[in-house]
């Protein structure tokens, strides 16, 4: 018989056919596709600007540090191209996507009345919210993972391979200087940048989640998160702020930037992740406990 | 017959620290039961408690204070198996409008454990969706997305039913087909129904057991049948109505109102509009002993019909307005 759903042996219903229910859900509704959409257009545009561009400056600064270029094909190639699109990709792009989503995902629903219509069914709300956290979770890590093969693959497909040549500055790590990352490297190197990137991400799904739970409207969940994102995000780009960084939660978030560095300091890279996994722990049971207790008024 | 759904002095406080005026106490110690096979009417204005009784007895809101058992189940300590044979609307029935009807109720009915595919069409063709149900929900009428609220409540088939204002925003047809489906619901399926509305002659025709809120209280709750026998006038119209309200006293010992204002029955016979009349609550006395008594004391009574809106009458008389105006209004009167 072709049955829908599924019981437990208690009669309450499986992770699993939540998960399917979310699934049903975002695969259905069309912003999701969004963000595909704009990534590729982002890429596109990102490769055509670095036919045209000459690199002049980024050759200055380069020599200042040791690094003397003619032209720019000594050092633009598609693993620069990638590493250097990723900044504003994993840092900008990806949080709206996120916190958007994440929106949608229970404010959006409160707003719309389709939460209330899941919850006069049997099903726990705490494995409801872990659900459509393992489903942003999910999604999270397919668009990091589409981002980075498109910038990659266009980019190693445009402009070809070589050695990864990146200013430091770059990418956040509040060093001087350039670096230099063998060619052979460079593809593990950008797996281990898209795990930590994706990692970082979670923390991010996970309170976008909480402040979903929290609030009554979907637009109100993601500028409430992108609003407290950015202001710790600002925070850290003040130097003399610099005794604050290792308590932000966005130094732990981009760590992934670490991977570009000639030398990988493996073990900043663990503290970020036992931080990462802290964070991630504490936002999951507060939003757990909020919507539990949550009163569903619309 | 067994109690179904039993609330007992449930009590809700909302608290709202920035606003004026402070708490809200939205419900109040409300108190009722259901039993199966009834169907049961809440009444109330707007802004009665209605919804947000609706809203406790499902677990969507919690209570300040009182308790909530489906099934023998306590909704605070086992919501799961309370909510296992209920299936419910509030407010209005809500879905994804992007997926069609039919996929809708797939991912509703997978949260409740799961139907058969024949289930789901059985359902369909009941709700009068069957041939639209591949059509995306955003294209739906009013109508049909009410259906497909009732036909997502029926999944997997309940015990227990709860609509707020089913027929909320529909047409003539619309209302017609809905109560009628409704009423073979109750009849045929023998659910048991919970039915919110502030439309009395759909509770009228409906229901079997009401409770009327007003304020957030319980201000009535009964056998709609009992309450008719209780509160359901006789109007008569007839002459000499004070010596005709002597003879029923003397002879049945029923309370007569003399009543000034012309009989719309009267007026509709064209005869004269200022002819006074008598309210008399019968209290299970035959209408027509009534009649014969009168006739033969030499009486003449131009009409004699039960009270037609006697729930809206007792509804008015003990509920007050939620709109400021109205209420000033009354407040004037």
């Amino acid at each position: 018989m072709n049955a829908v759903g599924a019981t437990g042996a208690s009669g309450s219903i499986s992770l699993g056919a939540v998960l399917r229910f979310e699934w049903t859900k975002l695969a259905g509704r069309r912003i999701t596709w969004v963000p595909f959409l704009v990534l590729t257009l982002v890429v596109l545009i990102i490769v055509t600007t670095f036919h045209h561009l000459q690199f002049i400056y980024a050759r200055s600064l380069f020599k200042t540090f040791g690094f003397v270029f003619q032209n720019k094909d000594e050092f633009v190639n598609g693993y620069y191209m990638t590493a250097h699109a990723m900044n504003p990709v994993f840092q900008l792009l990806m949080p709206i996507f996120i916190s958007v989503a994440a929106g949608l995902m229970v404010a959006g629903e409160a707003e719309h009345g389709t939460l209330r219509a899941c919850l006069v069914r049997p099903v726990s709300r705490t494995r409801l919210l872990l659900g459509k956290f393992v489903m942003l979770a999910g999604y999270s890590l397919a668009l990091a993972l589409f981002a980075i093969v498109l910038l990659t693959a266009t980019g190693v497909l445009s402009f070809g391979t070589g050695n990864l040549y990146s200013l430091n500055i770059l990418f956040n790590n509040g060093q001087e200087g350039a670096s230099m990352v063998p060619a052979a490297e460079v593809p593990m190197r950008l797996v281990g940048a898209w795990l930590l990137a994706t990692t970082g991400l979670m923390i991010l799904a996970a309170m976008a989640l909480l402040i979903s739970a929290l609030v009554e409207s979907a637009a109100m969940a993601y500028v409430l998160t992108l609003s407290i994102y950015f202001a710790f995000l600002t925070l850290r780009s003040f130097p003399f702020l610099d005794w604050l960084y290792p308590y932000l939660f966005v130094t732990h978030m981009l760590r992934w930037q670490q991977c570009f560095y000639s030398f990988v300091k493996t073990g900043e890279i663990y503290v970020s992740l036992i931080h990462l996994a802290g964070y991630l722990i504490a936002l999951l049971a507060a939003a757990v406990l909020l919507f539990e207790q949550r009163d569903i008024k619309n | 017959m067994t109690a179904l759904l039993v609330a007992e002095g449930l009590t809700k406080v909302f608290h709202r620290r920035f606003a004026r005026g402070g708490d809200l106490c939205a419900v109040d110690d409300v108190s009722f039961t259901v039993h199966r096979g009834n169907v049961f009417g809440f009444l109330g204005p707007n802004g009665a408690g209605k919804s947000t009784t609706l809203r406790l007895i499902l677990g969507l809101i919690y209570p300040t204070a009182g308790r909530v058992a489906i099934a023998g189940h306590d909704l605070s300590t086992d919501r799961l198996r309370a909510l296992r044979n209920v299936g419910a609307f509030v407010e209005a029935p809500s879905f994804y409008p992007y997926l069609t009807g039919r996929k809708n109720l797939e991912i509703f009915t997978g949260l409740s454990g799961g139907v058969p595919a024949a289930e789901i069409d059985r359902v369909l063709e009941l709700t009068g969706l069957k041939g639209r149900e591949h059509e995306a929900v955003q294209v739906y009428s009013h109508g049909m997305k009410q259906r497909l609220g009732i036909a997502a409540c029926l999944l997997p088939r309940p015990e227990l039913l709860v609509l707020d204002e089913p027929t909320d925003g529909l047409d003539p047809h619309g209302i017609r087909q809905t109560r009628e489906l409704i009423v073979h619901l109750a009849r045929a399926e023998g659910l048991t129904i919970v039915l919110s509305s502030h439309l009395l002659s759909e509770v009228e025709n409906l229901c079997n057991r009401v409770v009327i809120l007003d304020r957030g209280r319980s201000i009535l709750e009964g056998e709609l049948a009992a309450l008719e026998r209780q509160c359901r006038r006789l109007e008569v119209s007839v002459d000499r109505p004070e010596k005709a309200a002597a003879l029923l006293r003397e002879k049945f010992g029923l309370a007569a109102e003399i009543h000034d204002t012309a009989f719309q029955a009267v007026q509709d016979h064209g005869q004269d509009a200022r002819a006074t009349g008598l309210h008399v609550v019968l209290d299970g006395t035959d209408l027509a002993a009534v009649n014969t008594a009168l006739v033969q004391a030499g009486f003449a009574v131009r009409s004699l019909a039960p009270e037609a809106r006697w729930l809206e009458r007792i509804f008015l008389e003990r509920t007050s307005s939620t709109d400021p105006g109205v209420r000033a209004t009354e407040a004037q009167r």
